[in-house]
């Protein structure tokens, strides 16, 4: 098996975790990953070694993510997102209210519009720094921090309560 | 005291600031309950977040996933991939397209059993006939033949050939077939007609199975589709 294989199998785990924030569901960002395994299996004389392979992975998997929003936004009627967001309940060792806080921050996050769910995705959920957003998503500094700073008060509020900042 | 915006207490949060940012912020902080009140608030969502993640970070990942990558060595050539895609993940390749794709193998679930153009069902899904395998491969669409007719023609998003088309026998039901680098054929969607026209775009109706599957590829037109066809 090639490096190759090797990296993107260790990718995987922060893969399906950035997926799902971005899908809301499991479900949905384990179907996300794997498009994003198969383009990247087509596309591999593309990579350019030189820049990070995880950073090439992240940019695809959120590619294939706005693409498919905007075939959906283009051609369907308007799905209620909330009904989307229901986590599957898969692990039992999860208590029930642990299970509801998480099914609440996912949807928290599956109800933000998409450019401000993009930035979460790759701030809070990735831990990626602002400036690698930035170049992953091809957007100034400047309009992640605003983006981040706006979907953090929608957050606040719908997770923790609060009657936010503003 | 200099003003601290939001952004720059958010990016005090990350930690993503400079060491002299830093300790503005910082003095800010010491002087202000209510800065830090909402500062307490960013590091408890931070909190929320990761928490809510993690354990996908922890889970193990599938086998769906992971074998998609534990090919035997080879030169990743198109033949392989195609064949492993087509025992692994065939359904189920668009992404938010699972509702569609779940409803197409319910669907062909149902309709297997009188479907006689189909050589029956396998583990991996359903194996087209040779007369139905040939004359999606050869028809022009809206040439009826042996019962077949293509209606037509698309790429999906892997760039495989993929092809709507209705059948007369032994009921009138309506499909939608991709074939894979190697040749293979494999249905996607298997619908009796009048499901196919009840569901037709119009208003608010659901799409059909079909339409929703064809969303994601492209309409090829005709010299397109006759490049495609084999002699």
């Amino acid at each position: 098996m090639s490096e190759f294989e090797d990296q993107i199998i260790d990718l995987l785990p922060r893969l399906r975790r950035f997926a799902t924030a971005l899908t809301g569901t499991r479900a949905d960002g384990d179907d996300l990953v794997q498009s994003a395994i198969l383009r990247a299996l087509e596309q591999r004389a593309s990579y350019d070694s030189r820049y990070k392979l995880s950073s090439w992975m992240f940019k695809i998997t959120q590619n294939l993510w706005i693409d498919e929003k905007r075939k959906v936004a283009n051609r369907t009627p308007h799905v209620d997102i909330e009904e989307q967001t229901l986590l599957e309940s898969e692990d039992g060792r999860i208590t029930v209210e642990r299970r509801q806080m998480t099914e609440r921050v996912m949807g928290a996050i599956a109800g933000l519009p998409e450019d401000q769910r993009l930035v979460v995705a790759h701030v809070l959920v990735e831990g990626h720094s602002y400036k690698d957003a930035s170049e992953l998503l091809n957007i100034p500094i400047g309009t992640v921090m605003s983006r981040l700073a706006r979907a953090r008060k929608s957050l606040e509020q719908d997770v923790l309560g609060t009657g936010g900042t503003a | 005291m200099t003003e601290i915006t939001d952004e720059l207490l958010m990016a005090y949060a990350d930690n993503q600031l400079e060491s002299s940012d830093r300790s503005r912020v910082e003095k800010a902080l010491a002087a202000d309950p209510a800065l830090r009140e909402k500062l307490s608030k960013h590091y408890l969502l931070k909190a929320e977040i990761d928490l809510a993640f993690n354990d996908i970070v922890d889970a193990p990942v599938p086998e769906t996933l992971t074998s998609l990558l534990k090919q035997e060595p080879s030169d990743s050539n198109v033949a392989d991939l195609a064949a492993h895609r087509k025992s692994k993940t065939r359904i189920w390749q668009q992404p938010a397209m699972t509702a569609a794709a779940l409803a197409a193998c319910l669907v062909i679930g149902v309709f297997l059993g009188q479907q006689s153009f189909l050589s029956g069902p396998s583990q991996t899904g359903v194996t087209l006939s040779d007369t139905l395998a040939d004359a999606l491969g050869s028809q022009p669409a809206l040439s009826a033949q042996d019962g077949v007719t293509p209606v037509a023609s698309f790429t999906n998003s892997d760039g495989e050939f993929c092809r709507r088309f209705r059948l007369s026998e032994p009921a009138p039901q309506e499909g939608l077939a991709c074939r894979d680098a190697i040749g293979d054929w494999s249905i996607l969607a298997l619908v009796p007609n009048a499901e196919a026209d009840m569901f037709r775009p119009a208003g608010e109706r659901p799409l059909s199975t079909i339409d929703q599957l064809t969303q994601n590829m492209v309409r090829l037109s005709n010299d397109e589709e006759a490049a495609r066809l084999i002699d």
